[in-house]
C-alpha cells in the first residue's frame, strides 16, 4: 500500500516537473525575457557598475583613495564604453535586419540532435572590438542555437531536441560585450521547412524491430497460450538466456534460443500506432527505426496520434509521426477509431509504441485492448534506465541532479506488468545501447543500486 | 584559435597577483608568493569545479570550512616545538606561514572562482575583492597622505616624483587585472586587440585623473563651511580693489548637535610662511569669514555696508587690497605667506589680519586648486601690551558700534558677563582686553569641548549651551563668549577658519593645514590694533586630543608648492630627477629595441633570401620541397596564401588560372612528400618554378611584387 502511494507521489511529482508552466509563470518569464532584451545592462553589469560608482564615491572622493579613484573611474568608463559598443553594434544589426533581401525558406529533413544550417545569417561584427554577437531560439522549444562564424557571417545552426514540423523559427540576436557588462536582443523571425524526425540511436542494429511483422495472435491448440518453444532462431542480444538451446551450441558453437511456434491463424497485415506523450521520443524513434527498415512487412498500416487515418506507406507514415509531437495532449484519444477502422479489413497484428512513462493515455490503451479480442505488442523505447535506490542523503543534500532523459525502473517496471496485464507482450527497446531489456536484464539493472544512480 | 584555457589561466593569474599583493605588507615575500600560487591554482581548480554537479551553497560552504581547517590545524602544527626544532625555528616559521596562506587561499579563491564562473552576476564581488586587495596595499595614502606608505612613496618621492602617479598606476593595473577576470573572449587575437583598446582607456582615466580634466576628490566641507564650491556670487575673483560689499549671510554657520567628524586628516591647504613668526597665543590663525550680525538666532555675515570689510568674497585674480585692514605698528608686524589650496575653499584666508591678497603661479596645477600670496599684519604682542586700548574704532557709527554689541534679550548673559569681570581688579576693570580675556578664561575652565552636544533644538543654541551644561565645540564657545563680551560693552564677533598649534611647523617655514583645523573663535575689537583673536581652549574635553600632523607631509607638500624638487626625508641628496630617470630609461631601452629591431629585420631578409636561395642548392630530394616553398613565398608576397583548413592541392586548383604552372608544381611536391619516386628532374622543376614566376609578373604589377619582397616577414604567411 505503502509503495503504491510513493509510487502515485513519484508520478504526481513527475507530472508537476514535466508539465507545462502556469500561464502566470509563463508570462512572467516572457515579460522578464523581453526585459533582459530591452534593458542593456545585464545583472552582472549592474552590479560592477553600481560597485564601482560606491567605490568611487566612498573610497576616490571621500577617502582620497587614488587606485580606486582611478580603478573606479576606469570600471565605470569600461561599462560606458560596453554600453556604447553594444548599442551601437546593435543598431548596426538592426539596420541590416532590416535592408537584406527575403529569401527562400530551407527546406530540408534532419535529425534530433543533429546540428543543420537554418539559412539564417547576421553580420559576425568581426571589426566591432568588444562587442559578440549570439543567437538564441525561442521558438520551438527543445532547439539549441549556434552561431558559426564564417568569415564576415555569422550563420545560424540549430540542434532539434525533439521530432516534429517546423514551419517558423523566432529566434533572439544577441549582441553582448565581452565583459558580460551589457546585451541587447533583437527579435527575429523567418520561415523554414524543417521536417525533424527522431535520431535513431542505436537502434538500426536490433534485429527484433525487423521481426515485428505478423504475430501469434492464434496460439496452437496443442501448446500452452504462448506457444510452444519448437523453432529456432540465432541469438541476439536481448534474448532471455534461459531460452538458449544449450545442446545445439555444444554441437555448433552456436548460440540459438528456442522461438515460439507459429501461429496456426496468422494475421499478415501489422497495424503500428504511435502513442505521443512526454519522453516518446525514444518510442517514436523505434517506429522510425520499424518504418524504415521494413520491420511491419509489404502490407503495414500506421497511425498516430495527430494523425488517425491509417498510412499504407513509409513516406506518410514517417509525415505522420513527425506530426504526433503536436498530439501529446491527447495521447492515444485517436487509437480506438484507428483501430475500428482497420477492423473493418480484417484482422491485424497490432504493435503499438508508448511513451516510457505512466500517464492517462495507459487506462485508454488499456479500454481499447478489452474491447479488442486479440493480444497486442507494446513497444517501449527508453534512453537508459535509471536503476532504483539512489544516492545517500548526503550526495542529494550536495549534489544538483544530474539532468537525465533516463527511465526510472520501478517506474517502468510497474508499466510494463500493466501492460502484460491487459493482455499485451511488452518489449523495452534502449535508444542508447540498442538492446532490447528483457526482463533478465531488467532485474540485473535493479540489483547495483548506486553505480549509477550519481 | 579559440581556446577556453587561455582565459582560465589569465584569471588565475590575477587572482594570484591580487593575493600576493594583499599578502605582502602583512608576511614575508615568501607567504605573499605561497599565497599568489594557492589563489591561482584554486582559480584554475575553481573553473572545473564551476561544471561539477556540487550544488552552489555547498560549494561556497566547503571552500569557507576547508580553509578554516586548513587554518586551525595549520595553527596547531605551528606550535609544535618539535617539528621547529627539526628546521630552525624562522625557517620552520616561515614554512608555516607560506603553507597557512597558501593552503588557506586555494579553497577560497577555487570557491569564489567556481561561483563567479557559475553565476556571472556574481562577478562583482571578485571585482570588489580584487580592487580592495590592490587598494589595500596603498591604503594609508588615503585622505591625502600621499607621502605614505613609505616604502613605496619615499623612492618615488627621492626621485623627485610626486607619489600619486603610483597610486593612480596602481589603479590602472586593477582595473586591467579586473577587466582580465571579466572578459570572456576566446579568440587570442581579438583578446589583444581588446585589452589595447582597455589599455587607451585607462590611460585616458588615469591622465584625466592626474592631470584634473577630470573632478578630483574633494573633502567635506565640514559644519563651518570653510571649504567647498564657491557659490554663484562669491566665485566672482576679485579684481584691484575688489567689488563693493554684498550680503554675506553664510548659512553654514550652524549649531549642530553632532558635528562632523570626518576625514578630520585630509589636508586643504599649505601655507608658506616667508619670514619667521612665533604668534604670541602659540596658535596660529587663518581667518576667512567673520559674523558679527545677531539675527535673533546666531551671528549671521553682516548686511551692512562698511563693516567686516576685512573678510575678502572672491579669489585674487591680481591684487586686492584688504579693506579696514590693521596697520603694523608696535603690536602688529607685516608678514607675508604663500597659501596653496588643496581643496576648494568658499573664500581665501590668510594669517590674521590679512592686508593684501595676490593671485601667485600655480607651481603644481595637478596637486593645487588654487596658490596666492598673502601680506598679513600679524599680532607681536600678547594681551598685556593691548591693555589700555579702547574698545571699537571712532569710526564707527552708533548703527555700526550697535551692530558690534547687539546680543539676545536673554538677561541673564549681561548678569553673567558682570558676575565674570566682578573678579578683576578695581584698577582695570574697565579695560576692554582684560573683560575679554576674563570672560574666554572663565569660558575655558567652565566649558566642556564635544562635538557631540544637545542644543542645536533650542530657541537660543547658546543659551542652552551657555546656561546648560556647558558641552560644546567652538561655534558654542565663540558665540558665547562674544555675546558675554558684547554684554559688558566690548564689540566683539564670531571668525571662522583654521587655527594651528605653532608646534605642529617642527622647526620648517610650512604649515599643513587639514580639514580638522576649521575653527570659529572670538574677535574683539582694539582702538588702533583692529580685530584681536580671544580664542576659548576648554581645559576640558570629552574628544581624543586630535593627531599631530604628519611632518614628512607637511614638508612634502611644502616642497610641491614652493615648485621646488622633493627632498628624500632622511636628508640625504636627492636622486636623479625622475624625469630625467624616464628618459635614460626611454634611451636606453630604445637603442636596445632599435638593435633588436634591425637584427631581428636582419634576420628575417636573410632567412627570407635563404628560402629563395635554396632550390639554387638543393639537392636532388630536396628539390621539390624548397622549390614549392619558395614559389608558396612568393606567392604570399603578393597576398596569396592558403587559407585555414585548405589542402595544398585545392590551393592549387584555386588559383589555378592564373598559376597553372603552380599546380604542377604542387603535384610534384605533394607526390614527393608521400614519397612519389617518379624522377622529373631539376631542370622540370626549375622550369616549373619559372613559370610560376612568369605567371606572377603577369599577374601582378611591379611596385605590388616590390611592396611584397621589401616585407620581411611574408613568408610567414605561406603555410
Amino acid at each position: 500500500m505503502s509503495l503504491r502511494a510513493f509510487s502515485t507521489l513519484r508520478s504526481l511529482a513527475r507530472v508537476l516537473r514535466d508539465s507545462p508552466r502556469s500561464r502566470p509563470a509563463r508570462a512572467f518569464a516572457a515579460s522578464s525575457a523581453r526585459v533582459r532584451e530591452v534593458v542593456p545592462l545585464t545583472l552582472r553589469g549592474a552590479a560592477v557598475a553600481a560597485l564601482s560608482g560606491g567605490a568611487l564615491w566612498y573610497y576616490g572622493f571621500e577617502a582620497l583613495d587614488g587606485v580606486w579613484y582611478v580603478a573606479g573611474l576606469g570600471l565605470l568608463a569600461l561599462c560606458a564604453l560596453s554600453l556604447l559598443s553594444v548599442l551601437g553594434a546593435a543598431l548596426r544589426l538592426k539596420i541590416w535586419l532590416a535592408g537584406r533581401a527575403a529569401s527562400a525558406p530551407v527546406k530540408l529533413g534532419v535529425e534530433t540532435g543533429r546540428a543543420v544550417r537554418s539559412g539564417f545569417e547576421a553580420p559576425a561584427l568581426r571589426f566591432w572590438l568588444l562587442v559578440e554577437p549570439s543567437l538564441a531560439v525561442r521558438e520551438p522549444g527543445q532547439v539549441e542555437a549556434d552561431g558559426v562564424r564564417d568569415g564576415g557571417l555569422l550563420r545560424e545552426h540549430l540542434r532539434f531536441g525533439d521530432h516534429g514540423e517546423v514551419r517558423r523559427v523566432a529566434r533572439t540576436l544577441s549582441v553582448r560585450d565581452v565583459f558580460g557588462l551589457c546585451s541587447v536582443g533583437l527579435r527575429e523571425a523567418s520561415a523554414v521547412e524543417l521536417d525533424v524526425l527522431p535520431h535513431a540511436g542505436a537502434l538500426r542494429a536490433l534485429s527484433l524491430l525487423r521481426s515485428l511483422s505478423g504475430g501469434d495472435d492464434v496460439p496452437h491448440p496443442l501448446g500452452i497460450e504462448q506457444g510452444d518453444r519448437l523453432e529456432l532462431k540465432r541469438y541476439a542480444p536481448g534474448d532471455p538466456a534461459r531460452f538458449i538451446h544449450w545442446k545445439v551450441y555444444a554441437r555448433t558453437q552456436k548460440l540459438v534460443v528456442r522461438m515460439p511456434e507459429r501461429a496456426l491463424s496468422r494475421a499478415q497485415r501489422v497495424a503500428a500506432y504511435l502513442v505521443a506523450g512526454p519522453g516518446d521520443a525514444a518510442s517514436a524513434a523505434a517506429a522510425r527505426v520499424a518504418l524504415e527498415e521494413g520491420a511491419f512487412g509489404a502490407d503495414f498500416r500506421f497511425g498516430a496520434d495527430g494523425s488517425p487515418q491509417p498510412a499504407r506507406d513509409v513516406t506518410a507514415s514517417l509525415v505522420a509521426l513527425r506530426r504526433s509531437s503536436a498530439s501529446r495532449a491527447t495521447s492515444a484519444v485517436q487509437l480506438d477509431a484507428f483501430l475500428t477502422e482497420l477492423e473493418r479489413e480484417g484482422p491485424t497484428s497490432l504493435v503499438l509504441f508508448v511513451p516510457p512513462h505512466d500517464g492517462a493515455w495507459v487506462s485508454r490503451i488499456e479500454a481499447v485492448l478489452k474491447r479488442r479480442a486479440r493480444a497486442a505488442r507494446v513497444v517501449i523505447g527508453v534512453d537508459g534506465i535509471r536503476p532504483p535506490g539512489g544516492a545517500s542523503w548526503l550526495a542529494r543534500l550536495a549534489l544538483s541532479p544530474a539532468p537525465s532523459t533516463r527511465s526510472e525502473l520501478p517506474a517502468l517496471r510497474e508499466l510494463i506488468a500493466r501492460y502484460r496485464r491487459a493482455g499485451c507482450d511488452v518489449v523495452v527497446v534502449d535508444r542508447e545501447s540498442g538492446r532490447v531489456l528483457g526482463d533478465a536484464h531488467l532485474a540485473q539493472r535493479a540489483r547495483p543500486a548506486t553505480r549509477e544512480a550519481a | 584559435m579559440r581556446s577556453s584555457w587561455l582565459i582560465a589561466s589569465l584569471r588565475a593569474l590575477v587572482y594570484a597577483l591580487c593575493t600576493a599583493m594583499f599578502i605582502w605588507p602583512l608576511a614575508a615575500l615568501s607567504t605573499a608568493i605561497a599565497g599568489g600560487l594557492g589563489a591561482g591554482v584554486g582559480a584554475l581548480l575553481g573553473d572545473r569545479a564551476s561544471r561539477a554537479r556540487l550544488r552552489s551553497p555547498m560549494l561556497l560552504g566547503a571552500g569557507l570550512v576547508a580553509a578554516l581547517i586548513i587554518a586551525l590545524a595549520l595553527g596547531q602544527v605551528a606550535r609544535s616545538s618539535a617539528l621547529a626544532g627539526m628546521l630552525s625555528p624562522s625557517g620552520f616559521l616561515t614554512l608555516v606561514d607560506a603553507l597557512r596562506f597558501g593552503l588557506v587561499a586555494l579553497p577560497l579563491a577555487l570557491a569564489l572562482s567556481a561561483l563567479s564562473t557559475r553565476h556571472r552576476a556574481l562577478a562583482f564581488v571578485e571585482v570588489g575583492l580584487g580592487g580592495a586587495m590592490v587598494s589595500q596595499l596603498v591604503a594609508e595614502h588615503r585622505h591625502g597622505a600621499i607621502n605614505r606608505p613609505f616604502e613605496i612613496a619615499d623612492p618615488i618621492i627621492s626621485v623627485g616624483g610626486d607619489p600619486s602617479v603610483v597610486f593612480y598606476a596602481l589603479g590602472g593595473a586593477a582595473v586591467l587585472l579586473l577587466a582580465l577576470v571579466l572578459v570572456r573572449e576566446r579568440s587570442i587575437g581579438r583578446l589583444i586587440m581588446q585589452l589595447g583598446l582597455l589599455v587607451l582607456v585607462v590611460l585616458f582615466a588615469g591622465f584625466g585623473a592626474s592631470s584634473g580634466v577630470l573632478p578630483r576628490p574633494e573633502p567635506q566641507g565640514g559644519g563651518l563651511g570653510l571649504t567647498g564650491k564657491p557659490d554663484s556670487e562669491q566665485n566672482k575673483d576679485q579684481h584691484g580693489q575688489g567689488r563693493g560689499r554684498e550680503r554675506r549671510d553664510n548659512d553654514n554657520l550652524e549649531f549642530r548637535d553632532q558635528e562632523q567628524n570626518q576625514d578630520k586628516q585630509t589636508p586643504v591647504a599649505v601655507v608658506l610662511l616667508h619670514d619667521d613668526y612665533s604668534p604670541p597665543s602659540g596658535v596660529y590663525y587663518f581667518r576667512q569669514g567673520a559674523f558679527s550680525q545677531f539675527n535673533g538666532r546666531r551671528l549671521i555675515g553682516t548686511t551692512r555696508d562698511g563693516l567686516d570689510r576685512d573678510v575678502v568674497e572672491g579669489f585674487p585674480v591680481d591684487r586686492v587690497d584688504v579693506k579696514d585692514a590693521p596697520e603694523a605698528g608696535a603690536e602688529r608686524a607685516t608678514l607675508e605667506s604663500t597659501v596653496a589650496l588643496l581643496a576648494d575653499h568658499t573664500r581665501p584666508f590668510g594669517l590674521e589680519s590679512p592686508v593684501s591678497f595676490e593671485a601667485a603661479q600655480n607651481p603644481n596645477p595637478e596637486r593645487f586648486r588654487r596658490v596666492y600670496k598673502v601680506v598679513s599684519s600679524a599680532l607681536t604682542g600678547d594681551f598685556t601690551t593691548l591693555m589700555g586700548r579702547s574698545a571699537g574704532d571712532v569710526r564707527w557709527s552708533a548703527e555700526d558700534r550697535a551692530e558690534y554689541l547687539a546680543l539676545p534679550s536673554d538677561p541673564r548673559y549681561a548678569e553673567l558677563a558682570r558676575t565674570i569681570v566682578t573678579d578683576l581688579p578695581r584698577d582695570v576693570a574697565d579695560d576692554p582686553m582684560l573683560k575679554a580675556w576674563a570672560i574666554s578664561q572663565w569660558l575655558a575652565k567652565e566649558g566642556t569641548y564635544s562635538l557631540r552636544s544637545k542644543h542645536a533644538s533650542a530657541s537660543d543654541p547658546t543659551a542652552h549651551f551657555l546656561f546648560g551644561d556647558k558641552v560644546g565645540y567652538c561655534v558654542h564657545f565663540a558665540h558665547a563668549a562674544t555675546y558675554l563680551m558684547r554684554a559688558v560693552g566690548v564689540p566683539a564677533r564670531v571668525a571662522t577658519g583654521y587655527a594651528i598649534e605653532e608646534s605642529a611647523r617642527q622647526g620648517g617655514s610650512a604649515v599643513l593645514i587639514s580639514s580638522g583645523a576649521a575653527h570659529a573663535w572670538p574677535e574683539v575689537y582694539l582702538e588702533g590694533v583692529g580685530w584681536v583673536v580671544v580664542d576659548v581652549q576648554p581645559q576640558r574635553t570629552l574628544d581624543p586630543a586630535p593627531e599631530p600632523p604628519d611632518a614628512d607631509l607637511q614638508r612634502l607638500l611644502g616642497q610641491l608648492a614652493r615648485g621646488v624638487r622633493p627632498l628624500p626625508p632622511d636628508g640625504s641628496p636627492p636622486g636623479t630627477y625622475w624625469k630625467d630617470w624616464i628618459r635614460d630609461a626611454a634611451r636606453w631601452l630604445g637603442t636596445r629595441v632599435g638593435y633588436a629591431l634591425v637584427l631581428a629585420m636582419v634576420a628575417l631578409y636573410l632567412a627570407k633570401f635563404w628560402r629563395r636561395l635554396a632550390p639554387r642548392l638543393a639537392s636532388a630530394e630536396t628539390l621539390p620541397r624548397v622549390a614549392y616553398r619558395a614559389e608558396l613565398d612568393r606567392l604570399a608576397e603578393v597576398g596569396l596564401v592558403r587559407r585555414r583548413g585548405e589542402s595544398r592541392e585545392a590551393f592549387a586548383e584555386r588559383v589555378r588560372a592564373e598559376f597553372p604552372s603552380f599546380r604542377a608544381l604542387t603535384a610534384l611536391h605533394v607526390g614527393a612528400r608521400f614519397g612519389s619516386r617518379r624522377a622529373e628532374g631539376a631542370p622540370a622543376l626549375r622550369a616549373l618554378a619559372s613559370g610560376v614566376q612568369s605567371e606572377r609578373a603577369r599577374a601582378f604589377k611591379p611596385w605590388r611584387r616590390l611592396l611584397g619582397a621589401l616585407v620581411p616577414w611574408s613568408f610567414f604567411r605561406a603555410r
